[in-house]
């Protein structure tokens, strides 16, 4: 346990021993102190980025569930539907799709509040991810799983029920939270759109006063991982714990 | 228990399994030998309702089975399967795989199911793997717990696929030694197996299928020591020879 720390100390301060180091050799003023006066506007920020992520996460999973199941329906249309969504969102950069959706269909369709706009764009992008995830988890359970729950008398919801999805649920849970680390970081994407999250909060901030440039994006930095550390954290301990496979 | 099938046929787009078959015979434990792609485990799966035969269909101790989803649902109820390997549900304990269809089929309430499993897994010397899960049991231990999943139902009719094939000759020992128990103990079973000796100590009825279709049907005894068919009589002496 000793061990483990000491060695845990001793990589964080190489690492930040040697951005500290070439700081100090760029010139780069390190104090953070400048960023007092904006407090209130980063705890802000964070806690919006917080709102977004969580609602994010949520509807993508939703979403990509609904693909899964498009994409394993009987009706070729839906097939193809589900399969023409997955490539074109997952080929095109969200950048793209953020203007495409907020300017183009969030006008057309008068969705004008930005929190919800940003929350559906991110978890359409998301949700193609997650329903590939989904849906090599589904594949990697072998079929014959199915025909075992036959032979026992399961119906068709109790083997959705008992066998399926536990199964699922376990070995897809660590992607999934890498996946959800992911909608943090790209939630600063929605700055593109005036949302008032850390990422544009930052950048606010930077454009008012050039000098806390270096240490407004280092904050950001840390305020991310504050949010997806805990996610990576999560995913390892589930990973262990129900790892009965080996 | 008798056994009688009415025009019963199997065709997939390749291969006909099952041609018209009209058979009737009693028997207690039956063994299927032959070939390897001559249709015994397709026959198995007609027989335990896991797959719906092209045309005819099939009665034990005269009870048709009807070939429709519901009924059929109802019907697997009183099968027990057993499958060549990995029959388990890998998320599940021992004790959970055998419970699951008493407390989720059956309906039966948890302590119940539990007493249940624990007498078997006591009587088959498996009582200390119950919380194990099937990684974590050999090859042996899996294809044992499977059968007692598949005998605590009190299943009409035990059908085997196979139950030794992915195993080594030792592990496969401890699987046929519980079946010849079983069986001894009166439990009506279907047996695809590869272990003629098995076949031959533990089953009164043995049956043969080829690609062509069964090719004979005998009283365990008559089956070995005077076979009709000849394509029998080959298939015989070449597995006696190793």
């Amino acid at each position: 346990m000793i061990k483990k720390l000491v060695s845990a100390l001793a990589v964080i301060g190489l690492i930040g021993g040697f951005f500290y180091f070439s700081a100090q050799r760029a010139g780069v003023n390190l104090d953070f102190m400048q960023l007092w006066p904006y407090r209130t506007r980063l705890l802000k920020g964070f806690l919006l980025t917080l709102q977004i992520s969580v609602y994010s996460m949520i509807l993508s999973l939703l979403l990509a569930s609904i693909i899964v199941v498009l994409r394993r329906s009987r009706f070729l249309f839906f097939r193809q539907f589900a399969r023409t969504y997955v490539e074109f969102i997952r080929g095109t950069p969200l950048l793209v799709q953020i203007i495409f959706f907020f300017y183009i269909i969030g006008t057309a369709y008068s969705i004008s509040n930005r929190i919800v706009a940003g929350v559906i764009i991110l978890s359409i992008f998301e949700s193609a991810y997650i329903s590939e995830i989904l849906r090599g988890g589904l594949n990697s359970i072998e079929s014959k799983q199915n025909e075992i729950a036959k032979s026992i008398g399961l119906t068709h919801v109790q083997t959705l029920k008992l066998i399926i999805l536990p199964q699922l649920f376990i070995r897809v849970l660590p992607a999934i939270a890498g996946q959800f680390a992911s909608v943090i970081k790209d939630s600063s994407l929605l700055s593109m759109i005036a949302l008032i999250e850390m990422a544009q909060v930052t950048k606010e901030i930077t454009a008012n006063n050039f000098n806390t440039y270096f240490v407004s994006y280092i904050t950001l930095a840390l305020l991310y991982l504050t949010l997806t550390f805990p996610v990576s954290m999560l995913s390892n301990y589930l990973e262990r714990r129900n790892r009965y496979e080996h | 228990m008798n056994i009688r099938t009415k025009n019963l046929s199997m065709k997939f787009d390749e291969q006909t399994v099952l041609n018209n078959l009209n058979l009737s015979f009693d028997f207690s434990s039956l063994a299927i030998i032959g070939p390897s792609g001559g249709g015994k485990s397709t026959f198995l799966r007609v027989l335990g309702g896991l797959i719906k035969p092209t045309s005819g269909t099939f009665a034990f101790d005269q009870e048709w089975v009807t070939q429709d989803n519901n009924k059929l649902i109802e019907y697997r109820k009183h099968i027990g399967f057993v499958f060549q390997s990995n029959g388990l549900f890998p998320h599940l304990t021992a004790l959970e795989n055998i419970t699951l269809p008493l407390i989720h089929t059956f309906k039966l309430s948890k302590e119940v199911a539990n007493q249940k499993a624990f007498e078997l897994l006591k009587r088959f010397n498996l009582f200390h793997e119950k919380d194990k899960f099937p990684v974590q049991l050999s090859g042996g231990q899996q294809q044992r717990i499977a059968i007692i999943r598949a005998v605590a139902i009190e299943p009409k009719l035990l059908l085997l696929d196979e139950p030794t094939s992915a195993l080594d000759p030792e592990l496969s020992a401890e699987v046929l030694i519980m079946l010849k128990e079983l069986a001894k103990s009166g439990m009506n079973m279907i047996i695809v197996t590869h272990h003629l000796g098995f076949a031959r100590n533990a089953t009164d009825m043995v049956m043969y299928i080829d690609e062509q279709g069964i090719k004979e049907i005998a009283p365990t005894q008559v089956f070995f020591e005077s076979p009709k068919s000849d394509d029998v009589t080959r298939f015989l002496s070449k597995l006696m020879e190793f």
